[in-house]
Order: structure tokens, then sequence, then C-alpha cells
């Protein structure tokens, strides 16, 4: 009972700290309106009002739908605005002074108290990106949908967050981490999920398995159908399922350290084994 | 009386930090041979060794951050620790800092209050509590290392170059807060390159090629 007591106390303190971090980190807060500004300022700036057939794929068929470049650019410009953000914000919540909170958890940190609060303040990171997201998707073209639009930005939030989060934990360098993150979200979410060059793509199927592609059908769909497409949130749930879990293995493995494990005593001497095993009942 | 400090302890007696034939075998390379270390309760020990001797490995191993290739490792559960590397969370201030470790270490004697708020005015922190931790300079961001390690009163206390970047004031007060903790029974194992004013340490223990020796 007590354990759970502190585990929930230390959730909450981390959820406020890492509020703290986001709040005193104004790098992301300029990257969240220079990024946004940049992407979807470019396609305002760039993208015709031609027509162009455009593919979504739904469980059971395939639907072709006729819309202006400037229409598809601009949601699909707004989906890259959310999983890079996502992406940047997971990189410095698992990255960024990691080593500290290994300190944490030597100095008495519990683990789940870490990952609840720091997922915790994650996924509201990501609620927020997502809402603002769609905010301004809705306020630049017509969406049919804005509430699954939501979702399906949730959904690649989290997808690009648990992404930035492995790179983030596999990679010592910050920057080469952000570089990693930048060419992921570049080439997935704002080159091949393009609906424009999708729909005439050569081979579907490599980018049907690509991270981005189940949650940009979503927002596709949202935006431009008035039907749920169920084939792309089973895709992305089971996907960031997956992620997530391996983002949450490799931050548990990394926090435990040796610490706690099992010491190897074939070697000792039986004397000091014994003086050890009694310190221990002492401490207990 | 086995274990007792040198100058008397008022705490548990007995052994605060024991390792025994611990290995550590990196790739190709042994870092650590087999080093015997005991640290009895109250007791001062410097340790002492070339660039590379596997000073803080052998600390790293013996306080679990690093897996060891053999042997045992034992050290009290009430272990204080400076790393020698700058871990300290740079977007908190230092009074954040010290509130989470205190939360973390479990805030429960309230006597150690005073403590605390002594030890803080002696390394001459009170002045930069609301500072944001990567806007100290280098001997202060050492003195909130040192001051993270101390403040809780932990049995044993672990310091990896803990004077690095002190002026020669701070040097003083630095063994002045050490030769208090030692009044009070708390073991420490302080680690350097070189040590200067060799009586303050009860023994000084030497790396040479991955093995710990007493030094003369």
């Amino acid at each position: 009972m007590r354990t759970l007591r502190e585990t929930a106390e230390t959730s909450a303190g981390i959820f406020l700290l890492s509020a703290r971090e986001a709040w005193r980190n104004r790098a992301g807060f300029l990257l969240m309106v220079a990024i946004p500004a940049i992407f979807l300022g470019a396609v305002e700036l760039t993208a015709g009002e031609g027509y162009v057939p455009v593919k979504l794929f739904f469980l059971e068929e395939t639907l072709q739908v006729i819309l202006t470049v400037r229409h598809v650019c601009m949601v699909f410009g707004a989906a890259g605005v959310c999983g890079f953000l996502s992406a940047y914000y997971a990189l410095i919540l698992f990255h960024q002074d990691f080593d500290y909170f290994r300190f944490c958890a030597f100095s008495g940190m519990t683990r789940a108290g870490f990952l609840a609060g720091r997922f915790g303040f994650f996924l509201l990171v990501v609620t927020i990106l997502a809402a603002a997201t769609t905010l301004l998707a809705s306020s630049l073209v017509h969406v049919n949908d804005p509430a699954a639009m939501f979702a399906g930005f949730v959904l690649l939030g989290l997808i690009y967050g648990a992404i930035g989060g492995i790179v983030g934990m596999v990679s010592r360098d910050f920057l080469v981490a952000f570089l990693c993150v930048a060419i992921l979200a570049d080439i997935d979410a704002a080159w091949l999920q393009n609906p424009v060059y999708y729909t005439a793509g050569q081979e579907l199927g490599i980018i049907r398995w690509l991270p981005a592609f189940y949650p940009c059908q979503q927002i596709f769909a949202a935006a431009f159908t008035v039907d749920l497409n169920y084939l792309a949130l089973m895709g992305s749930g089971a996907y960031g399922t997956v992620l997530l879990s391996i983002l949450l293995g490799v931050i548990g493995l990394r926090l435990a350290g040796f610490r706690g494990r099992k010491r190897r005593h074939d070697t000792v001497d039986p004397l000091i084994k014994s003086i050890v095993e009694i310190e221990k009942e002492r401490e207990r | 009386m086995p274990g007792q400090g040198p100058t008397g302890n008022t705490r548990n007696p007995g052994l605060r930090c024991v390792c025994q034939n611990l290995q550590k075998r990196y790739r190709r390379t042994d870092v650590l041979k087999g080093c015997d270390l005991i640290l009895s309760a109250g007791e001062t020990v410097g340790l002492v060794g070339e660039n590379g001797s596997g000073k803080t490995t052998l600390v790293k191993t013996l306080l679990g951050f690093v897996r060891p290739s053999g042997g045992t490792a034992w050290v009290s559960s009430s272990v204080g620790y400076s790393p020698q590397e700058n871990y300290l969370n740079r977007r908190l201030t230092v009074a954040e800092h010290f509130h989470l470790m205190r939360r973390l270490n479990g805030d429960r004697r309230s006597a150690d209050a005073g403590w605390r708020e002594s030890v803080i005015d002696r390394l001459k922190l009170r002045s930069v509590l609301s500072t944001r931790i990567d806007r100290l300079s280098g001997g202060t961001y050492q003195k909130v290392k040192f001051a993270t390690a101390v403040l809780q009163l932990p049995e044993v206390v672990i310091l990896d170059e803990p004077t690095d970047g002190f002026d020669w004031a701070m040097y003083l007060v630095f063994w002045e807060i050490m030769d208090e903790m030692r009044r009070r029974g708390i073991s420490s194992l302080v680690i350097s390159h070189f040590l200067y004013d060799r009586q303050k340490f009860d023994r000084i223990v030497e790396m040479r090629e991955g093995r710990c020796e007493n030094a003369a």
C-alpha cells in the first residue's frame, strides 16, 4: 500500500516537473510557432487550385476522391507538423537530462512512478498538439469530421512520439537524435504519405508498412469523407501499442541499472558473505 | 570497537561498503582485475590512481550503475553520491532539485533540517537557490553536486573528484563539512587523481593496474 502511494506521489511529482521543464524550454515554443508557419505557409504560398485524385484505403473498399492540391497539401502539412512536434517533445522528455533521472532512480525514485508521470505528461502534450493542429487545419480548409481528425492527429502524435523517444533512448547525442527524427518525419509523414505522391506511387506495399500510413489515412478520411476508417484506426492502434511498449521497455531497462538485480556471490569469501548478510539483515 | 570511526560515532557500527574480488571487463580490456575494498562506519577513505586506472569504474560498479564481470559488491542502501559527470537537470532550479532529492530520499528526519540549512549556508548556495542549474558557474555546479550527496545525511558518501573547481576557501569548507560528517559516523570514499591533506583521511587506497592497494 505504501509502495502504491509512493508511486502515485512520484508520478504526480514527475508530471509537474515535466510541465516545468517544458515551460522553460523556449526552443519548444519557438518550434511550435515556426514549424506550422513554415510547413503551412509553404503550402499556402505554393500549392495550386488544380484538382488531383486521392486514394483512401478503407477496410472493405478503396475510395478515390477528387480534391484541390491546396486542400490536400494543407491537411497533409498539418499531419507533418503534428508528427514532427510530437517526436521533438518526446525527444526532450525521454532524451535530455535522462542521466538525471537515472540518478533519481538510484536515489529512490520508483520506475513505475517515473514512467507514469512522464508518459502522462507526454500524452497531455500530444493531445494539446493534436487539438491545436485540428483547429489550425479546420481554420484553413473545410474538414468534414474534426473529431475524427483530432483522433488521427493523436494517434500520429503517439506513434511519432514513440519513435522520437526510442531514437532518443538509443542515441547519446541530442543533435544526432534530432536529425534522425527530422529525417524520419520528412521521409515518411512529409513525403511518402502525401496523397498526391502515394496515389500514383508504384509500390504502395512499402508505403503501407510505414508508421505514418494508418494515422495519415485516418486524418485524410476524416478531412475528406464522412465515414469512419476502421482499418486506419486499428492499424494506428497496433503501431502505437507496439512502439509505445518498446519505448516503455527501453526506458525501464535503462533506468534499472544493476541495482536490485541478483548479485554474484559465487566467488565471495564465505566470511565476507556472512558479514554482508548480517548488515543486510540489520538494514531490514 | 570494530567498525567505529576514529572520532567515535553515534550511528550503527559496522560495515558500510564491501567489495571483494570485483572485476569489470569492457570488451578486451580488464579495467578491474579483482578489487577488494571495505569501508567501515565513520571511516574517511581516499581512493587515488592515475587517469584511467579504474577509480570511477570501481565506484559505478560498487553502486550498481555498471554490472560487474565477477566478484561481489555491497553498499549500504543509505548512500549519497556525487558523480564526476555533470548530470543535474539543467531546467530545474537549485531549490527544486534539492526538494526533489529530499522527497526521493524520504524526508523523515525533521532534525536534519538544521543540517541542510547549515550546509546550504556554508557552501554559499542560498543566493542561487532560485537560479536554474544551466545558469550556474562551474564551481557552483560542483557545490550543488556535493550538497546533493551530503544533504540527507546518508550512512555513506561517495564523492568522485568533489573539489574540482573549488576555490581555496570552499576547499576548506568542504573539509569542515567532511569532518562534521565523520563525527556523525558517516563513512566517506573520496576519489581523486591526487589528494592533498593526506592526514584528513583514515586510509588511502591506490588503484593500480585494476587492483586496490593500501597506500603508505
